[in-house]
């Protein structure tokens, strides 16, 4: 039991003295109450030894399994045992893991891939193209509720997942798409391979059979996982030098700083900005510049802000630099209310969304609602989510505009924020409430992991038939860009479409962006080869030292 | 307690009335914790009162360019990393959460001291079935009830808060004030009442309520000091208060984790505050127990 909570119960108790209520109150304000290991939210973490690996990760939302994850914990617990048809490098990048190589064809409607020879699952099995497909299909069984299913559903179906031989896969896709191979990487964290006939969904994470370079050894939901290193690992250049590796969960990845710093953890997955302070002369950081950060959505279907006027002059009410600069200390990229904005297909012609009261004050007078209106906020409770609300609670206020907070944080997670009301993907349907829902608030924020490529952005939450359409944005003008961008066969032709979603997305402006996250990982002294790639999946298997 | 007065009586019993209270300030105002705590406990209200007309800058308004800097002459407790001013938001932050315990304390107080006084005056099987009721209740931590209450009311509000604290409080309260009416229904004065054929509202309200108010008054203060723990914990949980709100458990919340960071400002003032807020309240609270006697 934590301090805080004997606390409560001697509060509660009518047998507890004054003079101990006192006691207990000044240890507060010594700020003594917290037991590090409570406060943390793992259990007690001794002295590594120099064979085990320990990094600290975020806390897990859903169970770590194919079909079920979609939160930062059991992504990064997934990216141990599991493995992809192919890797998302620190730089976005490509890796070939599964897959030795891709080629399309088709005008990029068909994309073959050559399976790797020499793989071998955890528990020996082979791997041929029999796994892969099977992967692949049954993310497509309604029965499994796959999470993933968004990312596969608008470019194949189940039937275009075809063995061409034991080693060779292709995948017929419904239209051209030129960053295909982003979608069955581990961009699509979901995708890992699994054996042919197993089921990736509830009850898979007992096992955490797939081919990656470390075996589970035990699994502890919300607290601690703990692999061995895989002997058959197919990759030589590769091999783990740990024997172990355990990966623990953080309530706050700033309070795993001090374990860091007294040698009991390795590594952090992700740190908070505020952390850094201490940071740089104790351990040293790894810096991943990422397209994932905190998207602000707006209604546009319902509620106060169906006017684009409305949603226009509330995104120029944020000072976004002051806000990099003071509260993220600098770790963030620029952002312009799209999610074009941090790849190199941008348009840079584009015009920076900037502060300007007076123009959003004429904006809203113009909208019919000079005074402002009332509205809730709608998220979870974590750091960087906090922060932001906060931002935009205040600087709202300054065109009327009045904010309340409803910010869940009754069980660690986002699981409440999260409830997954399915967006009916039809144009024009309306969900008429807010339930301070992801899928069904006026106003929220979402965080997004950094993908590689903007296709998921696109496609899952910003045309009009996107299944997680916060905004429930329905813009013809969005849409035949998106294609477009979709199909491009070049960077020339992206950037061409680039510039037209850039655009509409500031004529609509259906999300407040203000920034692209940088992922910030700590590693003690002497520790090589470990980072964080955009989507914040850890490279373990290559780390010496 | 060796007094029993009555208001039946005569100039006498008046007279002896003000002598005794006379008496009792005078122990009250040589008593050092009584003092101490009065003294914190008054700078408090004041704070609470007229705390957001007299702080330097508005709790809520953000500095982007001063994030996280200590303790300087601008920013007596630093910023927190919004850059909003620490020493504003802990002097705004006592309005509510005085407010919210004085509430649930005199809530817990009227309803228990009308139990009390009930069960303990008629006895019988109305005493025992409802004090076992009572007891059952105080048998759950005041935190858990909270807690259940606050999310079975989908996310709470400050009154649901102040009305749970305030039930939870009852049944303690009601115990005391049992006890003390227990010894005094047997008096003389109150079978004179009782053969004057008062009523028993009369007799309970301006009989024995005058003579129970000591342990009663002690018992609040009490109370009061609990009250303002469970609130700063309720709000460090997240239960019935907006994030980002000036108020001193969420403040703690919000900014723990900076602890690690060196950066113990946003949440030592905030901390420091419910301590003395806490320590104020036991400190009257022990002061009264001296002079009452109990």
């Amino acid at each position: 039991m934590s301090k805080i909570a004997e606390m409560s119960q001697e509060v509660a108790s009518a047998g507890l003295s004054r003079r101990h209520f006192v006691q207990g109150a000044a240890a507060l304000a010594a700020g003594a109450v917290l037991p590090m290991t409570q406060i943390l939210g793992a259990s007690s973490v001794s002295a590594a030894p120099k064979s085990v690996l320990r990094v600290g990760i975020a806390k897990q939302s859903a169970a770590p399994t194919p079909f079920t994850t979609k939160d930062g914990g059991s992504l990064q617990i997934l990216c141990a045992p599991g493995e992809w048809l192919a890797w998302q490098n620190q730089d976005g990048s490509l890796q070939p893991r599964v897959a030795e190589s891709w080629k399309s064809s088709n005008a990029s409607k068909t994309w073959t891939f050559k399976i790797r020879r020499g793989i071998k699952f955890h528990d020996g099995t082979p791997l041929t193209a029999d796994d892969v497909v099977w992967t692949f299909k049954s993310h497509f069984d309604p029965k499994n509720k796959s999470a993933q299913l968004g990312n596969f559903k608008n470019s194949f179906t189940a039937d275009g997942v075809v063995k061409v031989d034991d080693f060779t896969v292709r995948f017929d896709l419904l239209s051209s798409i030129g960053n295909f191979p982003y979608t069955v990487a581990s961009t699509s964290y979901g995708s890992l391979i699994f054996k042919n006939g197993a089921n990736g969904g509830p009850g898979w994470e007992k096992t955490m059979i797939s081919c990656g370079a470390w075996i589970l050894e035990s699994y502890v939901e919300g607290n601690r996982t703990i692999f061995k290193k895989n002997p058959n690992y197919w990759d030589k250049t590769r091999q783990p030098s740990f024997e172990k590796l355990e990966l623990i969960q953080f309530a706050s990845a700033s309070a795993a700083t001090p374990l860091l710093r007294t040698g009991k953890l390795d590594a952090i997955a992700i740190l908070a900005e505020d952390a850094i302070k201490l940071s740089k002369t104790k351990f040293n950081l790894v810096l991943t510049p990422s397209a994932g950060g905190l998207h602000t959505h707006m209604r546009t279907d319902y509620g106060p802000f169906q006017d684009k006027r409305v949603r226009e002059a509330a995104a120029l009410t944020l000072d976004r630099p002051g806000y990099i600069k003071g509260v993220l200390k600098g770790f963030a990229t620029l952002a312009n209310d799209s999610v074009m904005d941090s790849y190199p297909t941008k348009d840079t012609t584009v015009p920076q969304r900037k502060k300007d009261i007076a123009k959003a004050k004429a904006l809203m007078k113009a909208a019919g609602v000079p005074n402002g209106f009332a509205v809730d906020l709608s998220s979870w409770v974590r750091d960087d989510i906090s922060k932001l609300a906060q931002f935009i609670k205040k600087s709202f206020a300054e065109i009327g505009i009045k904010v309340t907070l409803k910010l869940d944080g009754s069980d660690g997670g986002g699981n409440v924020y999260y409830t997954y009301t399915p967006y009916p993907s039809k144009k024009g349907e309306v969900f008429a409430y807010d339930n301070n829902s992801w899928l069904a608030s006026n106003l929220g924020i979402t965080d997004w992991a950094g993908r590689a490529v903007p296709d998921q952005y696109l496609s899952r939450e910003w045309r009009s038939t996107a299944d997680w359409s916060s905004s429930h944005v329905n813009s013809p003008k969005l849409d035949a860009a998106i294609d477009e961008y979709l199909a491009a066969p070049n960077k020339a032709k992206q950037k061409s479409a680039s510039k037209k979603i850039q655009g509409a997305s500031l004529e609509e402006t259906p999300y407040i962006i203000i920034y692209n996250q940088t992922i910030i990982a700590a590693v003690r002294k002497g520790l090589k080869g470990f980072y964080v790639n955009g989507i914040t999946q850890s490279e373990t298997a290559g780390v010496t030292g | 307690m060796s007094e029993h007065l009555t208001t039946t009586g005569n100039k006498t019993s008046d007279t002896e009335r003000r002598t005794i209270r006379n008496e009792r300030l005078a122990l009250l105002k040589k008593n050092k914790a009584f003092i101490v705590g009065s003294a914190l406990l008054l700078f408090w209200i004041l704070c609470a009162l007229i705390g957001k007309y007299i702080v330097p800058i508005t709790p809520d308004e953000m500095n982007l360019d001063a994030t996280t800097i200590s303790p300087t002459s601008r920013y007596w407790f630093g910023t927190d990393s919004l850059g909003q001013d620490v020493f504003s938001r802990v002097i705004v932050g006592s309005r509510l959460i005085l407010v919210m315990s004085f509430s649930a304390t005199l809530l817990g107080t009227i309803i228990g001291t009308s139990l009390g006084l009930v069960a303990g005056f008629f006895k019988g099987k109305f005493d025992m079935i409802l004090m076992r009721v009572l007891e059952a209740f105080s048998a759950i931590p005041v935190l858990i009830i909270a807690l259940l209450a606050i999310a079975a009311l989908d996310g709470g509000s400050n009154v649901i808060t102040v009305a749970v604290i305030g039930f939870v409080f009852t049944p303690i309260i009601a115990r005391t004030v049992r006890a003390a009416v227990l010894g005094e229904a047997e008096l003389d004065y109150v079978s004179a009442a009782r053969l004057r054929t008062e009523r028993a509202p009369h007799i309970l309200f301006r009989e024995i309520l005058p003579n129970v108010l000591p342990p009663i008054i002690v018992e609040f203060t009490v109370r009061l000091g609990y009250a303002v723990f469970a609130i700063a914990t309720l709000s460090f949980l997240g239960a019935g208060v907006e994030v980002g709100s000036p108020n001193w458990g969420s403040q703690v919340a919000e900014n723990w984790s900076l602890i690690f960071a060196n950066i113990w400002w946003p949440t030592a003032f905030p901390a420091l505050a419910i301590a003395s807020l806490a320590v104020s309240v036991n400190l009257i609270s022990d002061g009264l127990l001296e002079v009452f006697d109990l």
